[in-house]
């Protein structure tokens, strides 16, 4: 029997018994809507978190630290790493911690403010969302993250521009020139960064604090942090963090989902339930098939496409109704963000993206059909002379 | 065509052995009517059954068209029922749900045929005098229109032979006329081999071979 005969028979068949294939196909849907719109939030806080953290650099940039007694991030080091094969730059970059921070036309006053020093080339650090014309990140001058302004003034970047930054730390003093805002997406967003000559004028540099190396491509940072590990190091790459991170919330989407999968388990009883009321009921249906000439596979592939059908279905109904559920909480959270004026910004916390919603389907599927093997092989093993004689 | 040698089922109770078809040695040939009669427990139906392929004999072999039904697989042995034979019963088997099309096509979902289901269960029903019946659920059919759709069902492979189990045990004396008229013509004007087993006399005259059987042997 050709396949397709076989699973428009078997559909044929779930019609003619329309509300038993509907009751057995809910429990499926209630499994799968379950998984559906639990794994999407893991997925969508996930998409969330990994955003949030490409957002903090380049998937190319690997940050290098001193071990505690390891190796010195010194400018030997900086040529050493320079010369490693598939390294495009190497920036060091020294860390202060300013005790009070001001800004010209404020008085207002920001303390243990995070200073960032950085040579001049490295303005791919921070994406700037406002710069002077002649933006160059020498002498005194200073780029400003744009979450920092906010706790002076809510004004647009622009204004920010040519005002003074006056940084104090103990009894030394700094005042620079704003050239630039970076965005305030994340973390640099609330960062202030000055040139590394105007470090040295508050610290002695025997050593950096980190240096940030840039790989040619994403393919060479795993072997360039090698390298730089067993040169004494220690090496931080953002691709390490969004494979571990990723890898965390597989478990928790696992975790989300097992309730929706017990609850596939046990509508995977009522599968069985069903099927084999159906094989007791249809014996003398069963006895006439193998009297015309239908095979003992034959009947094995219709129950257990009828069986897999439930799941398919079931499936199918159930990620448009998860779907909706996140829909539905969706439009609730972004409504009440924006009613308490928290952000304006639209936020997407379930993600259901295409392998998610394959996998779920023939998952319930796969449920339908191991759930329906048993009564299949118990009806394709029917005596057909009995099945006839059944009343 | 169908030859038995040496045929036996054997069905046991507990202990005890029971001859359902005790040593059967049968030729029966390409286009003929045999009516197979006796009483209730003779093996009539046994013998319809192990001659159309929906069970096994116990001892001997039986072959149609020189090969061996004990030889074949349950998918040779399948396709053979499917193509080679056409069961007709007493209780008709027809799915009260489905049309009287969809009862006919039945066996088609099983072979190779390639022509339209539709157009081959159209045109046997309506040689049957049922074109006004098509689409009639067989819970919605009087009982002779039901037998007419199971010989359609039964002829739409083409076989060439018809195991027909007491088709009149459940029709009215005219409406029985009316069934054994059409196998009659089906054996004398298409050539198909018939095997009737009814235990009523009358039905059986229509045959112009007659086997009688009695605790699972043929008696004459």
């Amino acid at each position: 029997m050709k396949f397709y005969s076989a699973l428009s028979f078997a559909l044929k068949n779930l019609r003619r018994r329309k509300l038993r294939t509907v009751l057995t196909v809910f429990a499926i849907l209630i499994g799968t809507t379950l998984i559906s719109s639990m794994v999407s939030l893991g997925v969508g806080l996930q998409q969330i978190v990994v955003k949030g953290l490409k957002s903090t650099g380049e998937l190319t940039d690997i940050n290098v630290y001193q071990k505690e007694t390891g190796k010195a991030l010194d400018t030997e080091t900086i040529n050493k790493l320079e010369n490693l094969p598939d390294v495009a730059r190497v920036d060091p970059m020294v860390t202060l911690m300013a005790d009070e921070v001001s800004l010209s036309g404020f008085q207002k006053k920001a303390s243990k403010s995070l200073v960032t020093a950085v040579p001049g080339e490295a303005t791919n650090i921070f994406k700037l969302i406002a710069s002077s014309p002649d933006f160059s990140l020498q002498g005194k001058t200073a780029v400003v993250g744009e979450n920092f302004l906010k706790e002076f003034s809510n004004d647009y970047p622009e204004r920010f521009l040519g005002q003074s930054l006056n940084l104090t730390f103990g009894q030394k003093n700094l005042v620079l020139k704003i050239i630039g805002v970076a965005q305030g997406e994340n973390i640099l967003g609330y960062g202030i960064f000055i040139p590394l000559s105007q470090a040295s004028e508050i610290k002695t540099m025997a050593n950096y604090d980190s240096l940030r190396v840039k790989a040619n491509s994403v393919q060479k940072v795993a072997g360039i942090s090698k390298t730089i590990k067993e040169m004494g190091l220690e090496a931080v790459a953002l691709d390490d963090l969004v494979d571990r991170v990723t890898k965390y919330f597989r478990i928790l989407e696992l975790a989300l989902g097992s309730v929706g999968i017990i609850i596939l388990g046990v509508a995977s009883l009522g599968i069985i339930n069903t099927m084999i009321m159906a094989t007791l009921e249809r014996t003398r249906e069963i006895g006439v098939m193998r009297a015309v000439g239908a095979s003992r596979r034959d009947i094995l592939k219709i129950f257990s496409l009828e069986a897999s059908a439930i799941g398919f279905i079931g499936g199918i109904f159930g990620v448009l109704c998860g779907w909706g559920i996140t829909l539905i909480l969706s439009s609730l959270l972004n409504n009440y963000l924006a009613a308490k004026n928290i952000t304006e910004t639209q936020i997407n916390l379930f993600a259901l993206p295409w392998w998610l919603i394959t996998g779920i389907v023939a998952f319930a599927t796969l449920v339908g059909l191991f759930s329906g093997l048993y009564p299949a092989i118990r009806a394709s093993r029917m005596d057909p002379v009995e099945a006839l004689r059944n009343e | 065509m169908i030859l038995l040698q040496g045929v036996s089922k054997i069905y046991k109770m507990g202990e005890e052995n029971i001859f359902a078809l005790n040593n059967i040695n049968l030729n029966i040939n390409r286009g003929e009517f045999l009516a197979i009669t006796g009483p209730s427990g003779s093996g009539k139906s046994t013998l319809l059954h192990i001659i159309g392929g929906l069970d096994r004999v116990s001892h001997g072999d039986i072959f149609v068209d020189q090969i061996s039904l004990n030889s074949l697989s349950d998918q040779a042995l399948s396709t053979y029922r499917n193509q080679k034979v056409g069961f007709i019963f007493q209780m008709f088997n027809l799915d009260p749900s489905q049309t009287a099309m969809e009862n006919v096509a039945l066996p088609l979902l099983f072979s190779n045929i390639k022509e339209s289901k539709d157009q081959i269960a159209t045109s046997l029903l309506s040689w049957l005098g049922l074109a006004d019946r098509l689409k009639h659920k067989g819970s919605e059919l009087s009982g002779g229109q039901r037998q007419r759709v199971a010989i359609a069902r039964a002829l739409v492979t083409r076989p060439k032979i018809i195991l027909a189990d007491e088709p009149t045990g459940n029709l009215d004396s005219q409406t029985s006329r009316e069934i054994l008229n059409i196998l009659s013509y089906l054996n004398q004007h298409l050539g198909v081999t018939v095997l009737l087993v009814t235990h009523d006399p009358k039905a059986a005259e229509i045959a112009p071979r007659v086997l009688r059987m009695q605790d699972g042997k043929i008696v004459n």
